[in-house]
């Protein structure tokens, strides 16, 4: 298994090969893509697409990193593997935002342009502001969610965090979209943490101990046909 | 859309129309026709997927959308398959540099095509004639992706426009530049974005070796509707590039061939696979 990586020191065991080497390359077999950003259309991404029109497997796949990057299908794929999410609906009505999910609500962007942001409604004015805000002036819907507790993030490394109430979620979200590193989003109850959104992670996220984390995982998966 | 509303209701179907508000309501229906810019970052993507995870029969498919939307895809996917194409390069963000710019001119010639990955109804689509106007038009598209499609420029006189449905011709036209254009779509002085003549072609006459071409463009993704645009040179064709999401306007792609709508009502009512 190849490892392309833009955070990965490329001496380091395993062979690591830079983003941009890999897409000037025709090389051949199973690909891990590691990147802190694999926003479409960004280099992380065209890494994803390089190996794949190619013919070779590749973790994450482009379909994996589109969805969980949109948070209406993020939530939708979340719910069906069974991790828990609150309510949710992506539409650009505040009625159907009201109707189905009540007060206080969260809301996610699924426009072009914002990611890494939501807003918190508690009354009507504050919904219609927000819909209008994150909806570009309502040209776009918004994931709407039920705010049913504190929300967090959490930094996930192959599915591992270190918030212990958000292991399980974080494990299952991983196995479902594959994505290597991601912020993710956590809403807490006394019960139970529910999975909210999945974002990049910044440069200043990375820690030396996760570089280490990363190489390990890189390594023990390396010889995984 | 009213052709399609007609056809469907003849069929004996009903036809429903969804829009952002009502996005939800989606898996209550047996089959999704999407007729708005499809990309991975619009409502369309998701209306896609939102169709595709319920069972629904759906045109363009998640696939679909995310393959042809991205021309870096495209054209990935159409060297895999040997497809004859235009001459392609790709310019990345963080080594666009003089080098690389003359490497590129040394390759492709003089004007080149750049395309932003994401270009739709001719759009994003400029000349650079030097390295000063390459610089200038990167840099724009750039900012959204990192990676810009470089081509040879080949000038002719109309693109073919094939129509494919499930891997079969469904309608032929001649996409015809405007006057003192190079392109069917074009910004002109004013502002103004003018097209060329839309000529329909019945299928039934087109060269065997053009259908044979714009099918097989057509099968790396997948088997809904698709628009490949085709070159015609010294009576070969190459393709320029595969597009979801056809445009078919009434009297224009539909001209010929009127069958068009009933032919993707029936493949949207079919049994999905």
């Amino acid at each position: 298994m190849l490892v392309v990586s833009d955070i990965l020191p490329h001496d380091n065991p395993p062979k690591v090969i830079s983003s941009e080497d890999y897409l000037r390359s025709k090389l051949k077999g199973p690909v891990i893509n590691i990147q802190l950003d694999y926003r479409y259309m960004k280099t992380g991404y065209y890494v994803s697409t390089h190996a794949e029109t190619n013919g070779n497997r590749v973790i994450p796949t482009c379909t994996d990193i589109i969805d969980a990057y949109n948070n209406a299908i993020f939530l939708m794929r979340s719910e069906k593997r069974g991790i828990p999410t609150p309510a949710h609906v992506a539409t650009n009505s505040v009625e159907e935002i009201t109707d189905k999910l009540g007060f206080p609500s969260i809301l996610f962007p699924l426009n072009p342009v914002s990611y890494d942001t939501y807003r918190i409604a508690r009354s009507g004015d504050e919904l219609i502001k927000a819909v209008k805000n994150l909806g570009m002036n309502r040209g776009y819907p918004v994931s709407a969610q039920a705010l049913l507790g504190p929300v967090e993030t959490v930094k996930s490394v192959f599915g591992s965090v270190q918030l212990k109430e958000a292991n399980s979620a974080a494990e299952k979200c991983y196995k479902e979209f594959m994505i290597p590193l991601c912020k993710l989003y956590i809403q807490r109850t006394a019960e139970k943490c529910y999975l909210s959104s999945m974002a990049p992670l910044r440069p200043s996220d990375l820690e030396p101990k996760d570089l280490q984390a990363i190489s390990e995982k890189t390594t023990s998966m390396r010889n995984i046909p | 859309m009213r052709r399609f509303e007609a056809a469907a209701k003849t069929l004996g179907h009903d036809f429903d129309y969804v829009t952002k508000k009502n996005l939800s309501e989606i898996p209550l229906y047996d089959a999704l026709f999407i007729r708005t810019t499809t990309d991975p970052r619009y409502p369309a993507y998701l209306a896609s997927k939102l169709a595709w995870e319920s069972g629904l029969t759906v045109i363009d498919e998640p696939f679909a959308i995310m393959a042809c939307s991205n021309k870096v895809h495209v054209y990935e996917l159409l060297e895999r398959s040997n497809i004859p194409r235009i001459q392609t390069v790709f310019l990345l963000k963080d080594q666009l540099n003089q080098m690389t710019i003359q490497e590129a001119f040394s390759i492709l010639g003089k004007p080149i095509v750049l395309k932003a990955p994401y270009t739709a109804f001719s759009r994003y689509v400029e000349k650079a004639e030097d390295e000063e106007s390459l610089n200038r038009i990167c840099r724009r598209f750039f900012r959204i992706s990192d990676i810009v499609v470089a081509q040879r420029f080949v000038p002719t006189a109309f693109d073919w426009r094939i129509g494919i449905l499930d891997n079969d011709v469904l309608f032929a036209c001649k996409y015809h530049m405007p006057e003192k254009q190079w392109k069917h779509g074009a910004m002109v002085r004013g502002g103004r974005f003018i097209w060329g003549k839309t000529e329909a072609v019945k299928r039934e006459t087109l060269p065997p070796r053009l259908k044979e071409v714009a099918i097989q463009t057509s099968k790396p993704f997948g088997r809904g509707l698709f628009g490949v645009d085709i070159k015609e040179i010294n009576g070969d064709y190459i393709v320029v590039e595969i597009n979801d999401n056809a445009t078919i306007y009434a009297d224009e792609e539909d001209k010929e061939d009127a069958d068009i709508y009933e032919k993707i009502i029936n493949h949207l009512a079919r049994e999905k696979d």
